[in-house]
C-alpha cells in the first residue's frame, strides 16, 4: 500500500516511559487515568476500599492527522511500587480474558475507554495501567500509561518515612538509580500551531532520491503531517513533498524538561542505607526479589499546614531507561494531626 | 489529498462505454473528418507555396492529424467520460478478500485493484451461505462437490458454473442469504448499497443510468458487487487505487505524433525550395517524419516512463506533506476502511467501484497473520496475534462513527492551530514537531 494512501494513526495516552525518553519530566499521577465510583464520583487511587466496585476511565488520544479506527484499550492493576510484574486485568470478558474496549478516535481527538474494577478483598494499594494498541500505530512507544500515587501526611520539621516496594522482574541482579523531583503538570493551556518544516521538505526527485528512506522514516516517526487543501493538490507543483506538523514538542521539552524540577533546597530526601551517586540513589535488587526501600523526607520547619509537596520517585536502569516510579503527595498537617 | 486522481467521473447520462453503441465508429469518424480537413488545408497550403499539390504531404498531414485526434479523444474519454459518478468521498468497511492486483500489459492503466467483502459479513459466513445453496440436492445449484467441507472444492465447483448460473447463484446468496429478512431485521444491512442497487443511496440519476440487478433482470443483470470464484467465493466491492500509466502511454504517443506532424510539414516546406517531384517529396517527408516520431517516442518513454505511473509505488510527483515514506503491506483477511469516490465504470463490465481510492485505513490484522513490522512493547504481548475487532462485530452505529471520523480527516482543511491543556499536549507529544 503506497504511502500516499496509507493512513497511520497514533493512539496514545500520557506515557511516562515515552515522555522520559524525550527528556521530559514525568509524574505518576496520570492525567489520562481516572478512577470513579460506579456512580461517577471521582476517587483518588490512594483512597480505594477493598472488595469494592470502581470504574477506570482511560483517556486515549490520537496524535495524528489520520483517524485511529479500531483502537484496542485494556486496563490492568498491579501491586503499588516500582517495576512489579504481577499485573491483572481490572475487568475480564466472558472468556476470562482481559476485557477490551474498541474505540475510534478522530484526528487529534480523544475518547474515553471505561473499565470495571472490583478491588481485591485484601486491603492494599495498587498501581493502575491503561494500554492501547493499533496495528498501524505510528508510535507504539506511547501506548501505556500508569497511575501510581500515594498520599502521606507529615508535620512541619518532621521526617516522613515512605516505604516503596521495589521489585526486580528480571532474572538477573539489577542496579537501579532512583531520582526524586517535584514536577507537576502545569494547569495552563497550550496552542499548537501548524508549521512547515522547511528543512525537511524535498522539492525535486533527485533530492528525494538522495534523501534516504531512513531520514524519511525519521520524519514519519516524529509523527506530524497534514493533508493538502484541494487547491494545493490541484497545483501539483513539483516532484517532492513538504512536511508540516503542529509544533510544540521542543517547547514542552524545554518547559517541562527533566532536571528542571529539583526539590526546593530545604526539602531533603534521603534513602538510608543507599548510596547517592551522580545519577541518583543507587538501589540494587536481586532477581525476583522485592526490596522495601525507605524514603525519608525531611519536612522544612517553615512549611505550614495545607502545604503540599509532590514527590516523583522515578527509577531508571543503568542505561537511563525508566523502569517505573511512584508519585507521593506529601501533605503538611498541623502538629496534632499526625499521631 | 495525496492520492492520484487522474480520472474524473462524469455525471450520470454523460458517461459512456466506448465499446457500446458505435462509439468507436464515432471516434473514428471524428478523427477521419478532422484528418481530412487537416489534409485539405495541407493541400491548399502546398498549392500556395509550391504551385502544385503535394499529395504525399497532404496525405501525411491527414494521417497524423487523424491519429492525434483519435488519441486525444480516446484519452479524454478514458479519463473524463468513462466513469459514471455516483457519490464522491464515500466510506466502505470490509475485509480484503484477495491479493491486490496491478493492471499492467501493453496498455494497462497501472491501477491497483483490490476487493472488499463489506462488513459485517465475514468470509466464513458467506462461504456457509454458498455451501448451503449448492449442496441442497433439490436446489437449482446442487448437488455440490463430493466433499463440500473443503473450501477449495466449493470454489472449484462454483467456478465451473456457466456465467448465467453463476450470476443466479451469487444474486440468490446476496439477496436471500446475506440480506435476508433476519439479517436486515438485526441491522446487518448497513452497507447493503454496495451489494444491491438502492435508489436512495445512489441517487435517482445514477440509479436510472445503471442496469438492474435483480433476478428479474436476467439474462444480463448488473450486480453492485463483483465475484471471482477462482479467488474467493465472497461477493466483493471492487476498489481501485489509481495509476496514470495509460495516460503516460497516450502522452508519449501524442509527443511522437506531434513530432512526426511537425517534421512532415517542415520537410514538405523545405521541399518547395529544392526541385524535387511532389511524390518524392511526400515520400521523403513521410519516412523522415516517421523516423523522427519514433525517436521522439523513445525519448518520451525514457523521460516519461509509463511504469512510473503504476499505482502502489511512492508518488514523488505530488507535493505531498502527508508523504512520509511509509508503505504498508496488507494481506487478504485484513480489515480495512476505505475512503474513495463511488462510481460505475461504463467499460469494465459496468463495475461499481470505489475509484480512486483516496485513503486506506488498516483496522485490524487478520487472525494468525504474519508478525507485524513494528516493535512490540512489553506490556501488550498477549493475544496480539488475534484480531480483536472482527468486522462481523461491527454495527451500523460503529460504521457511522468510523465514517464520520474518516470523512472530515480526508476532506476538511487542517486547522491552523489547536488548543490543548498542557496535560493533553504531553499525551500527544509524539505527534508534535
Amino acid at each position: 500500500m503506497p504511502p500516499q494512501v496509507n493512513r497511520r494513526p497514533d493512539p496514545c495516552l500520557y506515557s511516562q516511559s515515552y515522555l522520559a525518553s524525550q527528556g521530559i519530566a514525568i509524574t505518576w499521577d496520570n492525567p489520562d487515568i481516572r478512577i470513579t465510583t460506579p456512580e461517577g464520583a471521582p476517587i483518588s487511587s490512594t483512597s480505594l476500599a477493598p472488595d469494592t466496585d470502581y470504574v477506570i476511565e482511560g483517556t486515549i488520544h490520537n496524535a495524528s492527522f489520520d483517524p485511529a479506527i479500531g483502537v484496542v484499550a485494556r486496563s490492568y492493576f498491579r501491586s503499588w511500587g516500582i517495576d512489579f510484574a504481577d499485573r491483572q486485568p481490572t475487568e475480564l470478558d466472558g472468556n476470562g480474558e482481559p476485557a477490551e474496549r474498541i474505540v475510534h478516535i478522530g484526528a487529534w481527538g480523544q475518547t474515553i475507554a471505561t473499565f470495571k474494577w472490583h478491588t481485591p478483598a485484601l486491603a492494599g494499594h495498587y498501581c493502575v495501567t491503561v494500554e492501547c494498541h493499533h496495528p498501524a500505530d505510528r508510535e507504539p512507544a506511547n501506548n501505556v500509561g500508569q497511575e501510581n500515587t500515594d498520599v502521606v501526611e507529615a508535620r512541619p520539621g518532621s521526617s516522613a518515612r515512605i516505604t516503596v516496594p521495589f521489585f526486580n522482574r528480571r532474572a538477573r541482579e539489577r542496579d537501579f538509580r532512583l531520582n526524586v523531583d517535584e514536577y507537576e503538570i502545569p494547569k495552563s493551556h497550550v496552542e499548537l500551531t501548524l508549521e512547515r518544516m522547511s528543512g525537511r521538505s524535498v522539492h525535486n526527485r533527485a533530492q528525494r532520491d538522495k534523501n534516504t528512506a531512513r531520514s524519511i522514516e525519521q520524519d514519519a516517526l516524529r509523527g506530524a503531517r497534514i493533508r493538502l487543501t484541494d487547491a494545493h493538490r490541484r497545483a501539483r507543483l513539483g516532484e517532492g513533498y513538504e512536511v508540516f506538523g503542529y509544533a510544540g514538542r521542543s517547547r514542552l521539552a524545554a518547559e517541562d524538561g527533566h532536571g528542571n524540577f529539583e526539590l526546593e533546597q530545604d526539602w531533603v530526601v534521603t534513602l538510608p542505607g543507599h548510596e547517592r551517586g551522580e545519577n541518583g540513589w543507587r538501589v540494587v535488587v536481586s532477581p525476583g526479589d522485592t526490596e522495601m526501600i525507605d524514603v525519608v523526607v525531611d519536612v522544612p520547619e517553615r512549611s505550614i499546614p495545607e502545604d503540599r509537596k509532590v514527590l516523583n520517585l522515578t527509577a531508571r536502569d543503568r542505561f537511563g531507561t525508566v523502569v517505573g516510579g511512584v508519585t507521593v503527595i506529601l501533605k503538611v498537617v498541623a502538629n496534632h494531626a499526625v499521631p | 489529498m495525496p492520492y492520484r486522481d487522474v480520472t474524473k467521473c462524469a455525471p450520470p447520462g454523460q458517461s459512456y462505454a466506448m465499446t457500446a453503441s458505435g462509439n468507436i465508429a464515432w471516434l473514428l469518424i471524428q478523427s477521419a473528418i478532422g484528418g481530412t480537413i487537416a489534409g485539405f488545408l495541407g493541400a491548399v497550403v502546398s498549392q500556395a507555396l509550391a504551385e502544385s499539390i503535394m499529395w504525399g504531404c497532404a496525405a501525411g498531414v491527414a494521417a497524423y492529424a487523424s491519429l492525434l485526434i483519435a488519441i486525444s479523444e480516446l484519452k479524454d474519454w478514458y479519463y473524463n467520460r468513462r466513469l459514471m459518478c455516483i457519490h464522491e468521498d464515500q466510506c466502505a468497511i470490509g475485509t480484503l478478500v484477495d491479493v491486490p492486483l496491478l493492471s499492467l500489459g501493453a496498455f494497462g492503466d497501472g491501477d491497483m485493484k483490490f476487493d472488499l467483502l463489506v462488513a459485517p459479513f465475514g468470509q466464513n459466513e458467506v462461504r456457509d451461505y454458498f455451501r448451503d445453496r449448492i449442496t441442497t440436492p433439490s436446489g437449482p445449484f446442487g448437488p455440490g462437490p463430493a466433499d463440500p467441507s473443503v473450501d477449495q472444492n466449493l470454489v472449484n465447483y462454483v467456478a465451473d458454473f456457466p456465467e448465467d448460473k453463476k450470476n443466479r447463484l451469487y444474486i440468490t446468496v446476496v439477496h436471500q442469504d446475506m440480506l435476508s429478512a433476519a439479517n436486515r431485521a438485526s441491522g446487518r444491512d448497513f452497507q447493503d448499497h454496495y451489494l444491491v442497487r438502492d435508489r436512495v443511496a445512489m441517487g435517482q440519476e445514477a440509479y436510472d443510468h445503471s442496469d438492474g440487478d435483480t433476478p428479474a433482470d436476467f439474462p444480463s443483470p448488473n450486480p453492485m458487487f463483483r465475484a471471482d470464484p477462482h479467488e474467493t467465493l465472497a461477493p466483493y466491492l471492487h476498489c481501485e487505487l489509481e495509476g496514470d500509466r495509460f495516460a503516460r502511454i497516450m502522452d508519449n504517443i501524442t509527443v511522437a505524433l506531434w513530432t512526426g506532424l511537425i517534421a512532415l510539414i517542415t520537410i514538405c516546406v523545405l521541399c518547395t525550395a529544392v526541385p524535387l517531384p511532389p511524390l518524392l517529396c511526400g515520400l521523403l517527408a513521410g519516412v523522415g517524419a516517421q523516423i523522427l516520431a519514433f525517436l521522439a517516442w523513445l525519448i518520451s518513454q525514457l523521460v516519461n516512463d509509463p511504469d512510473d505511473g503504476i499505482a502502489g509505488q511512492e508518488d514523488a510527483g505530488i507535493v505531498d506533506p502527508a508523504y512520509d515514506g511509509d508503505s504498508a503491506t496488507i494481506y487478504p483477511g485484513d480489515s480495512l476502511a476505505i475512503h474513495g469516490d463511488w462510481i460505475m465504470d461504463e467499460e469494465h463490465g459496468k463495475y461499481f467501484e470505489l475509484h480512486p481510492v483516496k485513503a486506506v485505513y488498516l483496522v485490524c490484522r487478520r487472525r494468525g497473520g504474519a508478525a507485524p513490522p513494528w516493535e512490540v512493547i512489553q506490556d501488550l504481548t498477549d493475544r496480539r496475534a488475534d484480531c480483536p475487532y472482527p468486522l462481523t462485530a461491527v454495527t451500523a452505529r460503529d460504521a457511522a462513527t468510523i465514517c464520520r471520523q474518516i470523512n472530515p480527516a480526508e476532506t476538511a482543511v487542517v486547522q491552523r492551530a489547536i488548543e490543548r491543556t498542557h496535560a493533553q499536549a504531553l499525551s500527544v507529544a509524539a505527534g508534535l514537531r
